[in-house]
């Protein structure tokens, strides 16, 4: 017989690979170029190290004061916003242990399946 | 008669007769028989590129549904209508890793499309193939002289 396709360890790989390109794409598909993407990242950055030392960065209190807002709330709305980012990283986490975890290949495309990621691999 | 004085000069010392300006319809082939040009010219040009060496078959054919067969010691080419593959699966569902089978198949191009893309050249005889990624293929197989022939596949319990 001959058998196409990777074998369980190869497909474990891909699949999460594959879902990471799916969760990568939905959390970009507002279309923020990486340079704004980037911006978000160190807000964020600044926002937790305020939270957690009390130092106020340059970035930080120059926005706060221009949304009329003292800097431990605009502190607060950052780390709020950057929410949704966490909750696509547990699912992630979670659905790739349930991947490394699967004991057949029909549990892994039943995992993407319910995780609505397109699986393919082109053999050519 | 076609006067000869009105007929065109052909350049290549054939004679031209009236009946060699029919449109007449041939076609062009390779050597595995496959249809690669149809023409519908005068007959002198069948004849003018029968000289210059092309290899040709006199008839109306179509590009994929005919192909030429080579009849007798000398090979003579005949033109012939590319018929449906007459084999199929022996089966249309199979868990991940079972194989599907078409019995003692005719070498041929086998071309699939789902979870995993591929081709494979089988090369005659039994064809036993399986997925290791379930899901739902398209499977198409060209074993010429035969029409290529698809089939749909489902592969694994969650396809």
């Amino acid at each position: 017989m001959i058998l196409f396709g990777p074998d369980l360890g190869e497909f474990r790989e891909r699949a999460k690979t594959a879902l990471m390109q799916h969760l990568v794409a939905l959390a970009e598909r507002d279309a923020v170029p990486p340079t704004m993407r980037a911006k978000y990242v160190q807000k964020l950055a600044e926002a937790t190290a305020f939270k957690s030392s009390g130092v106020i960065a340059p970035l930080l209190a120059a926005e706060a004061e221009m949304r009329g807002a003292t800097v431990d709330e605009h502190a607060d709305l950052i780390i709020s916003m950057s929410a949704p980012s966490d909750d696509l990283e547990i699912y992630r986490m979670r659905m790739n242990i349930a991947i490394d975890t699967a004991e057949s290949e029909d549990e892994i495309s039943a995992i993407l399946n319910q995780a609505k990621v397109k699986f393919s691999i082109d053999l050519a | 008669m076609f006067p000869v004085s009105t007929v065109p000069p052909n350049g290549d010392g054939l004679v031209v007769a009236e009946e060699d300006l029919v449109t007449t319809k041939f076609a062009s082939y390779d050597e595995t028989g496959r249809l690669d040009t149809i023409y519908s010219e005068p007959r002198i040009s069948y004849y003018r590129r029968l000289n210059a060496g092309q290899s040709l078959v006199l008839g109306e054919g179509g590009l994929t549904t005919h192909y030429v067969e080579f009849v007798g010691e000398a090979r003579a080419p005949v033109l012939r209508v590319r018929t449906e593959l007459e084999q199929g699966f022996d089966k249309t569902e199979i868990a991940v890793r079972e194989a599907a089978t078409i019995p003692d198949m005719a070498p041929g191009t086998v071309t699939f499309d789902g979870p995993v893309k591929g081709r494979h050249e089988h090369p005659g005889g039994d064809l036993v193939v399986g997925w290791t990624v379930p899901g739902v293929y398209t499977v198409t197989i060209e074993a010429f002289p035969a029409l290529p022939a698809t089939f749909t596949l489902t592969v694994g319990a969650t396809a």
